[in-house]
C-alpha cells in the first residue's frame, strides 16, 4: 500500500494538471450563461420541492371559503397573508404551487429516468449489434413515433384511472423514442471507432465493451436528452392534468392549478397566469441547463 | 523453420444487399491467400486501398470470420482457440491513433485493460506493468493518469503500442502505424517497433501504403492485388527485379525526387 501511496506522490505533476483541467471545467461552465441561470432557477425550484413543508405559509389543502377567489399581491384589496391569493376553494396559491413543484418536478425525472433505461438499453443494442437486431428495433422505434403520445396517454389513462404513478409509468413507456434515436447513431459512430476494435482484439467480452468503452462515450448525449425529457413530460404530466387525466384533485399539480382556474379566465385571469408562468419558467431552465451541458460536454471542445 | 502465423487458401467475402428486392451480390474482399509469417520476421504486405489489406488483417485478429480456408498459429488452426486465447498471441497496432484510444479513459486504464480482462495481476502489479510498458515504449510515466486527448499523436502511437505489448504476444500486427503521424514522429515510432521486435523476439506483420517504409523493414514482401497476393517476395528481390505487372506499377508510382530537376536549376 505504502508503494502506491508513494507513487502517487511521484505523479504529482499530473494531479496538477488533472486540478487544472477540474478548473478548466469549472470555468467553461462559469462562463456558460445559460447553465449558470438555468441551473440557478432549477436549483432554487428543486430546493423548493424539497423543502416543501418549510416553505410553504400554509397547508395547501386547506379550505376556506370565505376567503376564495383572493387576488395576488400586486392587485387592490388583496390579503397580505395571501401573498399569491387564493383558489376558488379558498387555498393559498403559494402554497400549492410550492407543493406542485414536488410533482412537476418528480414526474419530470421518474420519466425521464424510466424512459431512458429504456431508449439508451433499446438504442445501444441497435446500434451496437447493427444487422436484423438493428432491424427489429428501428421497426419498434418507428411504430412507437406512429403513435400520438398525448392520444395514446390519454387513452391509457383513462382505462387504468389518473394517479400519479399511472402518469409516470404511461410517459416512461412513452417518451424513450428520443433517446432510442439518438443513442443508436451514437453507438453507431462509437462502435466504429479503433479502440473498439482494440478492446475486441483483446478478448473483451461484449457487454464490457458496451459498458466500459461504448457507454462512457454515448453518455453525454444521454445527459442532454434527459434534460430535455424531463421537461417534455413535465408540460405532458400539465397537459393530461388540465384534460382531467393526470393527477387527481385535490394534489396541487401546476396542469391541474392551470385546469381548475379555466373557468376564472375572464375575470380572474392571474389565477391560470400564476401556474403557466412557473411552467414556463421550470421548463426554460431544465432546457437551457441541458443546451448547456451539451455545448460544455461536447469532446470536441476539450482543451 | 515453421511459420508462426499461416493462412491456407484464406477466403472472405460480404454479402452486399444493392437494394430491397434485388438479390444480394458476394464482395470478395480476400481471394485465396495463403502467406507465411516466420518467428521473428517482418512481413510486408503492400497494396492500393481496397485490395482487402485490412479484412485480412481483421481476420488475422479474429474481427473477421473467414469464408474459406483457415489461419494455422504454430501448426495450430486458429478457429480451435477462443478470442481469449487467440487475444494473448496476435495483437493490433491501428492505424490511427486518434480513434484507437478511448478518450474516456486514463492512460493507465487503456494500457492495463488487457491484463484487467485477461485477470493477470492484482492492480499493483498492474501499475507496476503500465510503467514498465511505458518505460519500453518511450513514455513518461507521469503521464499514468493523463487522458489521451493531452498527448501528441506520436505519444499516443506509443500508448497504443504499449498496449499491444502488454500481452507479451507474438505476432503484432500494424496496420499502417504511422500513416496518422507527422513526417518527423514516423521514424521515432519505426524504430521504435523495431527496437522492440529485437527486444522481444516479435513477428510483424506491416501493412503500409509506403513503400520506402517496408522496404527498409521488411524481410519479405506480399504484394495485394484486388484480394489476392501476386507476388511475395524476399524485399530485395521484390524491389529490384518485380516480376508481376501490378508490382512493377506499384513501385514505378513511388514519386522520388528527380535529381535532374535540380540541375535544371527549377
Amino acid at each position: 500500500m505504502s508503494n502506491i501511496s508513494a507513487d502517487h506522490q511521484k505523479l504529482d505533476p499530473d494531479e496538477a494538471l488533472r486540478s487544472n483541467m477540474t478548473r478548466h471545467l469549472f470555468r467553461r461552465i462559469s462562463a456558460h450563461n445559460s447553465i449558470l441561470i438555468g441551473g440557478t432557477v432549477l436549483g432554487a425550484i428543486v430546493f423548493m420541492a424539497l423543502f416543501a413543508s418549510l416553505l410553504a405559509p400554509h397547508d395547501p389543502f386547506s379550505q376556506d371559503l370565505s376567503k376564495r377567489l383572493l387576488p395576488p399581491f400586486w392587485m387592490e384589496e388583496h390579503n397580505p397573508k395571501h401573498i399569491l391569493g387564493t383558489d376558488n376553494l379558498g387555498r393559498d396559491y403559494l402554497s400549492r404551487l410550492i407543493y406542485g413543484a414536488q410533482i412537476s418536478l418528480m414526474i419530470g425525472v421518474c420519466t425521464a429516468i424510466i424512459s431512458g433505461i429504456i431508449g439508451s438499453a433499446l438504442g445501444i443494442t441497435a446500434g451496437y449489434f447493427g444487422g436484423r437486431v438493428d432491424a427489429v428495433i428501428t421497426f419498434i422505434i418507428t411504430t412507437r413515433l406512429s403513435m400520438p403520445i398525448v392520444l395514446v396517454a390519454l387513452a391509457v389513462v383513462a382505462l387504468v384511472g389518473g394517479s400519479l404513478h399511472a402518469v409516470i409509468l404511461v410517459l416512461g413507456f412513452l417518451l424513450w423514442d428520443r433517446y432510442a434515436v439518438v443513442m443508436r447513431s451514437a453507438t453507431q459512430q462509437a462502435r466504429n471507432m479503433d479502440y473498439v476494435s482494440a478492446a475486441r482484439a483483446i478478448g473483451c467480452p461484449t457487454w464490457r465493451i458496451v459498458l466500459s468503452e461504448i457507454f462512457p462515450n454515448v453518455v453525454n448525449n444521454l445527459i442532454v436528452i434527459a434534460t430535455f425529457e424531463v421537461a417534455h413530460a413535465i408540460l405532458l404530466e400539465a397537459s393530461l392534468s388540465f384534460l382531467g387525466l393526470g393527477v387527481q384533485p385535490p394534489d396541487p399539480s401546476w396542469g391541474l392549478m392551470i385546469a381548475e382556474g379555466k373557468e376564472f379566465l375572464l375575470f380572474d385571469p392571474w389565477i391560470i397566469t400564476i401556474p403557466g408562468i412557473a411552467l414556463s419558467i421550470l421548463v426554460l431552465a431544465v432546457n437551457m441547463l441541458g443546451d448547456g451541458i451539451r455545448d460544455v460536454s461536447a469532446p470536441e471542445n476539450r482543451n | 523453420m515453421t511459420p508462426i502465423l499461416e493462412t491456407r487458401d484464406l477466403e472472405c467475402s460480404f454479402q452486399i444487399s444493392t437494394g430491397m428486392f434485388s438479390p444480394k451480390k458476394a464482395l470478395v474482399a480476400v481471394n485465396g491467400v495463403s502467406v507465411q509469417l516466420l518467428k521473428g520476421q517482418v512481413l510486408g504486405l503492400v497494396g492500393e486501398s481496397g485490395c482487402g489489406k485490412s479484412t485480412l488483417a481483421k481476420m488475422l485478429l479474429g474481427l473477421q470470420r473467414p469464408t474459406k480456408g483457415n489461419i494455422l498459429f504454430d501448426g495450430q488452426p486458429l478457429e480451435k482457440l477462443s478470442q481469449f486465447e487467440r487475444a494473448a498471441r496476435v495483437q493490433p497496432i491501428f492505424q490511427d491513433p486518434y480513434s484507437s484510444l478511448n478518450p474516456r479513459k486514463t492512460i493507465f486504464e487503456i494500457i492495463t485493460l488487457p491484463l484487467s480482462v485477461h485477470k493477470i495481476g492484482t492492480s499493483r502489479d498492474r501499475v507496476l506493468k503500465a510503467k514498465e510498458m511505458m518505460d519500453l515504449c518511450g513514455l513518461a510515466s507521469r503521464y499514468l493518469n493523463s487522458y489521451p486527448s493531452q498527448l501528441s499523436g506520436g505519444q499516443r502511437q506509443r500508448v497504443a503500442i504499449a498496449r499491444a505489448l502488454v500481452m507479451k504476444p507474438e505476432v503484432v500486427i500494424c496496420d499502417e502505424p504511422t500513416s496518422a503521424l507527422d513526417v518527423s514522429v514516423q521514424s521515432q515510432i519505426l524504430n521504435l517497433l523495431m527496437e522492440l521486435k529485437n527486444e522481444l523476439g516479435l513477428t510483424y506483420l506491416l501493412i503500409s501504403h509506403n513503400l520506402a517504409v517496408v522496404e527498409h523493414l521488411a524481410d519479405r514482401v506480399a504484394v495485394m492485388y484486388f484480394g489476392e497476393i501476386v507476388e511475395n517476395e524476399d524485399t530485395e528481390q521484390l524491389f529490384n527485379k518485380p516480376r508481376h505487372e501490378y508490382t512493377q506499377k506499384l513501385l514505378n508510382s513511388v514519386l522520388a525526387p528527380d535529381p535532374s530537376l535540380f540541375s535544371r536549376g527549377v
